[in-house]
């Protein structure tokens, strides 16, 4: 067992990639690795709840992130700079987050033996 | 494109022989999806294959094997949240037939 | 001594992650560090269609891959699924040669076996 982070990075409006890395974090949880998700950059929106909206033409894979909970994935965090950069508030976010300032950050980075970027 | 024809209608399907359209499936479907997999399907059968439709509306994905297993011991119990049992009813793969049967898109191979 | 897994998520063409990812592992079996496996994912898998068409004097990374993977016994894996969607690979097209179809899930239980992961 490894600990695991996969960081999220980019806006599920205009492509895929997070919807292949909740493809890899479910996988990698699937085998048992200590996996810890981080939303940062434009992937914070990823957490609102508006990609349910039925005009929205790529997958509303952010409703799979429910199934956190099932794969036993409990460290989910989202970057507090982001999250202010873009005037989103913590209470908008449609999954359970920790929101983590930079030290944090640096802490979960430190925590961990494979860090994957998407 | 391949069909089913159910009441002379015909019900489009996808490549894979799974319904195309989520929102077209009928307890009728699912019987003739199980008749083309060679199952009869009983009460038990309709059990799963209410539970991986209802999956999929709440989370928005088919489950794979290993979470179905998990999440039918999470509301079942342990005796019809295992494999074996699931296989016992789903010979050819439960994840595989069930999702077919329920109306879903097939699974993701890689998971 | 380390054992490295190395992950490759763009496109091979639009980018240099191949040769990166080639000057990377040379460099490390030279050093006497081992390569357990190199996975392709996301864009990455483009590399794996087998009918691609490169003028002659453009290098041919995709396939010095494979031949470096082969030589070196390196697992060079893709998803399976990633490379379906995209249209790479599918019954009638074959993946190409020294490509081998794997899922997330043989990627996650590789991760046991490798110090240290790198992505391309």
């Amino acid at each position: 067992m490894r600990n695991i982070l996969v960081i999220q990075q980019h806006s599920p409006f205009n492509s895929s990639k997070g919807r292949e890395a909740l493809d890899l974090i479910l996988a990698m949880a699937a085998v048992e690795h200590n996996v810890s998700v981080l939303f940062s950059g434009d992937a914070v929106y990823q957490l609102l709840s508006s990609q349910d909206h039925v005009d929205f033409k790529l997958k509303a894979y952010p409703r799979s992130f429910k199934l956190f909970a099932l794969y036993d994935i409990e460290h989910v965090y989202v970057c507090q700079h982001a999250l202010q950069q873009r005037g989103i508030e913590a209470h908008d976010i449609s999954i359970r987050a920790k929101v983590l300032d930079k030290t944090d950050i640096a802490l979960l980075l430190a925590r961990q033996h494979q860090v994957i970027t998407s | 494109m391949a069909h089913l024809t159910i009441n002379e209608t015909a019900v489009p399907l996808d490549q894979h022989g799974y319904l195309a359209n989520l929102q077209d499936w009928t307890e009728q479907i699912a019987v003739e999806f199980a008749r083309l997999e060679n199952i009869v399907l009983t009460s038990a059968h309709w059990e799963v294959v209410h539970f991986v439709r209802q999956f999929y509306l709440e989370f928005n994905s088919s489950p794979a094997m290993r979470i179905l297993v998990k999440a039918m011991a999470q509301q079942l119990g342990p005796d019809k949240g295992n494999s074996k049992y699931l296989f016992m009813l789903f010979p050819q793969g439960p994840a595989k037939q069930a999702t077919r049967i329920a109306g879903l898109p097939k699974p993701a191979k890689c998971l | 001594m380390a054992r490295f897994g190395l992950l490759l998520t763009c496109n091979g063409f639009a980018n240099q992650n191949l040769a990166s990812v080639m000057l990377f592992a040379r460099a490390a079996l030279n050093k006497g560090h081992e390569i357990d496996h190199l996975f392709l994912y996301q864009d990455a898998v483009y590399s794996v269609a087998a009918h691609t068409d490169l003028p002659a004097d453009e290098p041919d990374l995709a396939s010095e891959l494979a031949q470096f993977c082969q030589q070196h016994a390196i697992a060079l894996l893709f998803c399976i699924t990633a490379a379906e969607k995209r249209g790479v690979v599918s019954d009638i097209r074959p993946a190409r040669a020294g490509y081998i179809a794997a899922g997330l899930a043989e990627f996650a239980m590789r991760q046991v076996n490798i110090d240290k992961l790198v992505q391309f």
